[in-house]
């Protein structure tokens, strides 16, 4: 009975971090350069690495298989998360999967809710060499990478934007470890 | 048997008197080391090479020069400058390295100011390659002039 009760939580735990991580690297991988269209950023309308320009600086990088509400939530909810603690350093990208017909949806999304987070593209779309570095799975709408240091410290993927929390404290964790 | 705790205990000597200063070293060396040497003050600066430079180089086929992209496999694997070879980036590079130290090594990656191929190009001093080059501009500025990529599978096919 006791080893159950011991067992079950655990098991319950490693089928919760393997759903975590229907998408994306593993936790402890490296962050590799990938190029992405810039639409909003600081490189506007250029091809553009943003984990090479944030580098070691914690960060959350954020990938969307498309647009849709619920992924402008996200990137608002991200935005919200960046302005909270832009002053500690932390940094923020949303990069769309889809490719280049996002970009309108960007714009638009951009000037509506005033963001500062750059919002880009993949480039050669779905068929872009990203989706295989970062080991994005199609059947995920999202996956956001939480690393410091070029290196991932939490993986969350597929989340509604009323799960969006989890996003919010894995960043509150690895911040809290840079004290 | 005493002769032989005699002959173990001398050997155990003679080999913690041939450790004692390497590891001193070790704990003495207030610099960096660089290809096991200790050097103070040691600031790595990085030895760039403009893409029209690394271009001319390729027209001439010149020898003596390896192109090296830092990029993860399946991005050089999907276009790369021609005849680059992969290497992806690491943080930590640990020898033995499987790119010729004899040769000029030309690093480039997709960053905007070429910070994983400095990095690479930093490391790779650290472990005794003395001629690596940092493409400035990197793959970014490559594109923007305009000059030949190829795939991986272009290469098979010869058309690189």
């Amino acid at each position: 009975m006791k080893f159950s009760a011991l067992i079950c939580p655990l098991l319950l735990c490693i089928g919760a971090s393997a759903a975590d991580l229907a998408s994306g690297p593993a936790i402890g991988a490296t962050t590799m350069s990938i190029p992405v269209m810039d639409v909003t950023g600081s490189y506007k309308g250029e091809l553009v690495c943003y984990v090479c320009d944030y580098d070691k600086a914690p960060d959350v990088l954020a990938f969307f298989r498309d647009t849709s509400d619920a992924t402008a939530k996200e990137i608002i909810q991200l935005n919200e998360l960046y302005l909270k603690n832009k002053t500690r350093g932390f940094k923020a990208v949303a990069m769309i999967i889809a490719g280049e017909g996002a970009k309108p949806w960007l714009e638009e999304l951009n000037r509506s809710a005033h963001l500062e987070i750059p919002l880009t593209y993949f480039r050669k779309g779905p068929k872009d060499a990203a989706v295989r570095v970062y080991n994005l799975n199609p059947a995920v709408g999202n996956t956001f990478l939480v690393t410091v240091n070029r290196t991932v410290v939490a993986n969350i993927s597929d989340i509604t934007p009323d799960q969006f929390n989890r996003v919010a404290d894995a960043t509150s964790q690895m911040l809290a470890t840079l004290r | 048997m005493r002769q032989n705790w005699s002959y173990a205990l001398a050997a155990a000597m003679l080999l913690a008197g041939l450790l004692a200063p390497a590891s001193g070293l070790a704990q003495d060396c207030k610099g960096t080391f660089v290809d096991g040497e200790c050097v103070e003050g040691y600031v790595y600066v990085p030895d760039y090479m403009t893409p029209q430079d690394l271009k001319k180089n390729i027209d001439e086929h010149a020898a003596g020069m390896v192109i090296v992209d830092t990029a993860a496999p399946p991005i050089w694997e999907d276009e790369h400058i021609p005849g680059a070879v992969n290497f992806p980036y690491s943080k930590n590079i640990t020898a033995p390295v499987p790119l010729p130290r004899e040769k000029t090594l030309v690093l480039y990656c997709a960053c905007n100011n070429e910070e994983d191929s400095t990095d690479m190009a930093r490391q790779l001093s650290l472990i005794g390659y003395r001629k690596v080059k940092v493409l400035k501009g990197g793959w970014f500025e490559w594109l923007k002039l305009k000059y030949k990529t190829v795939s991986k599978e272009d290469e098979q096919k010869g058309k690189g």
